[in-house]
């Protein structure tokens, strides 16, 4: 219900948009759109395992910079494309890792350890970005990336394959994407592990109870968070063929307002791996329409904002209203026993 | 026995971390101890602190006010559009400062009922209004920097009033400390005098069990969110005063430096913990530490990775001395208890 009701509101968008704007509804539009909705997406994907468990992961941003500027250095070494997204997921999800293992260890509060993590990964980006004289006192400088095979992951399926089939306009990431959303809708709701996470996040309490290890879910939940940032990154890389060091910032904030709009309920428990899918179409959208409307950018800090608090209050009404719903149904169905008896 | 307690206590521990980094700048830079740079040492102390102050409320609570630099960033620009607009004029200056005073404690009023109706987390709701505020400064602004005019306020007395808040001296004290003392004082009275004071505690310690025993949680949230909003509002006007100039970028991300103030205070951000007093030492450690990075002239890149390090240190030290003072508690709890 919840998803169908975020769809409807996609579709009334588009439709609104490519009515309005003559630029929205074509190949080109939509395969940019695409591609920075699987952006997106992949951090709210990553970033749903953290709230579905109950908690938050303010440190995308950080990891999405020093993975991008770890990623570009690595490219240079003229290392298979494929090898330098792998080192980028390794290393994403060694800085989750750092994040799960001083929030699960050693007992320190989710959202000030992210926060501080996703500085200080912001700090580490800048320590290792490019500088031109190659010393931390130089200017800094973006490198344009040389290594073919890593620029071709990022661009364009005809880039890849050739210009044939349907697919050949949009963007190797955007199928990744989609396929990983759904392999971890399956995670979520098939297997233990998944179980589990929805465990912690709706009653940890209980959870441990039944014997279900809260630290080590928590921190696989932050490691897999830290990993699809990472992945995320090294596409995005690809795509730029350049790395700064100001990439990241703000991004945590767009992929839990992405995951939030979809249904993932800030308190856990609630939500899957489609929500943070359609959260995140549905907040690129938005943005790229306000783009083609020629509306300055500071509209979509203000929007972003309060489409955060806006879902959170259709959220609490719509619970409301389902509860009544059932409620009465409930009632008839008593009332329709009576009348039997 | 008095000493040693001192020592080993925690303000033993915090004269110490000052008396260190002072230490540091007197062997490294001399440039440290000149008047000038004691000024603007105390300016960036000013600011923080003030900041420090009103967020303090907040964090007893056991939440968290993401939004002051974006609120003093807002409140900044509301002035300095007003007063330009208005032709530098008395009723200018004055009706500037009480929009901008309104229109920040209204946001913290929607914050706070953000938190208390709708329940939302409260580093989400100020983490989403740090957006819509960033994004509402180039609204008021229209979009570029208002910079104040140096040589006509020389002339202007009304002038001189606002765009000198950075620079007045009465008795030879600046201004925005005299600003500072003043709010210090004010929130050490608020929360250690009054009944609204121990109702903060109370709640940051069990906001169920206060709700139980007849504290109207809600409204003193309310009212806490409103205090950290207006302390946020008077430093941003205190800030672009003292830079001459408001727009966008004004107190854009000094949320991070508040909150280092506040960790390194020992102001458990759980709730119900901490005091004015340790605001007022993490806001002189920032101010200090910021000062020192930049006379040693430590790139600002290397700043921010300092920033999240000293953010996480600092943390770390808190959870594991509570642990231990928790540990030590239980230990000696009489038998059969």
């Amino acid at each position: 219900m919840r998803k169908l009701a975020t769809v409807g509101f996609v579709l009334i968008l588009m439709l609104v948009f490519s009515l309005q704007a003559d630029n929205f509804f074509n190949l080109r539009n939509f395969s940019e759109l695409s591609f920075n909705a699987a952006f997106l997406g992949l951090l709210a994907l990553g970033l749903s395992f953290v709230m579905i468990g109950g908690g938050i992961d303010l440190s995308a941003g950080g990891i999405v910079c020093v993975v991008a500027i770890l990623c570009s250095r690595f490219s240079f070494l003229g290392t298979p494309g494929i090898v330098v997204v792998v080192f980028g997921v390794v290393c994403g999800a060694f800085f989750g890792l750092c994040n799960g293992l001083l929030v699960s260890r050693a007992g320190l509060t989710e959202f000030v350890t992210t926060l501080a993590t996703g500085i200080l990964y912001q700090g580490l980006g800048l320590l290792f970005a490019f500088r031109d004289t190659g010393k931390l006192s130089g200017t800094l400088v973006s490198m344009g990336i040389t290594n073919k095979s890593y620029l071709a992951l990022g661009g364009r399926f005809s880039a890849l394959f050739g210009a044939r089939g349907a697919l050949k306009d949009f963007h190797l990431m955007t199928v990744i994407w989609i396929v990983l959303a759904v392999a971890m809708y399956f995670v979520l709701r098939r297997t233990n592990f998944g179980l589990r996470t929805y465990a912690i996040g709706s009653h940890p309490k209980a959870a441990e109870m039944s014997g279900v290890d809260i630290r080590r879910v928590k921190t696989i939940g932050f490691v897999i968070c830290g990993a699809f940032a990472g992945l995320a990154s090294a596409f995005l890389v690809a795509n730029m063929s350049a790395a700064n060091a100001s990439l990241g910032s703000g991004y945590e904030f767009q992929a839990i307002a992405a995951c939030v709009v979809g249904g993932i309920a800030l308190g856990g428990g609630k939500g899957d791996a489609v929500c943070a899918l359609i959260g995140s179409v549905f907040l690129v959208t938005i943005l790229n329409g306000l783009y083609k409307f020629n509306i300055p950018t500071y509209w979509s800090y203000i929007l972003q904002g309060v489409i955060i608090i806006v879902a959170t209050v259709f959220d609490a009404s719509f619970a409301s209203f389902a509860r009544r719903l059932r409620e009465r149904r409930a009632d008839r169905a008593s009332g329709e026993e009576a009348m039997r008896l | 026995m008095k000493i040693r307690q001192f020592i080993g206590g925690a303000w033993g521990q915090r004269v110490a971390i000052l008396v260190i980094i002072c230490a540091v700048m007197a062997v490294f830079e001399r440039q440290f101890f000149t008047a000038a740079n004691a000024a603007s040492v105390l300016f960036t102390i000013s600011v923080y602190g003030t900041m420090a102050c009103g967020m303090l409320f907040v964090v007893l609570l056991g939440g968290l006010d993401l939004s002051v630099g974006s609120m003093a960033g807002v409140a900044a620009c509301i002035v300095a559009r007003l007063v330009q607009d208005s032709g530098y004029t008395a009723e200018g200056v004055i009706g500037g400062m009480l929009v901008a005073f309104a229109v920040c404690v209204a946001v913290g009023v929607v914050q706070g009922m953000c938190v208390t109706y709708l329940k939302m987390p409260s580093f989400v709701v100020t983490l989403s209004f740090k957006y819509i505020l960033y994004g509402a400064a180039p609204l008021i602004t229209g979009g570029s920097f208002i910079y104040y005019q140096g040589n006509a306020v020389a002339e202007n007395p009304v002038q001189r009033f606002v765009y000198s808040i950075g620079s007045a001296r009465p008795f030879g004290v600046p201004l925005p400390i005299i600003i500072f003392v003043f709010f210090v004082v004010a929130a050490l009275v608020v929360v250690t005098k009054t009944t609204y004071g121990r109702r903060l505690y109370a709640i940051g310690g069990n906001d169920t069990a206060s709700a139980l025993v007849g504290i109207r949680v809600r409204r003193d949230t309310i009212v806490a969110y409103i205090a950290s909003s207006f302390c946020a509002a008077v430093a941003g006007v205190v800030l672009s005063s003292i830079n001459m100039q408001a727009g966008q970028t004004t107190g854009n991300n000094y949320e991070g430096s508040v909150l280092m103030a506040m960790i390194v205070g020992g102001i458990n951000l759980a709730g119900g913990e901490g005091d004015v007093a340790g605001a007022v030492f993490g806001a002189l450690f920032v101010g200090l530490i910021t000062n020192m990075m930049t006379l040693l002239s430590i790139s600002p890149d290397f700043q921010k990775f300092a920033q999240g390090a000293i953010i996480l240190a600092a943390v770390c030290i808190n959870a594991y001395s509570g642990r231990r003072a928790g540990r030590v508690k239980l230990a000696t709890a009489p038998a059969g208890k």
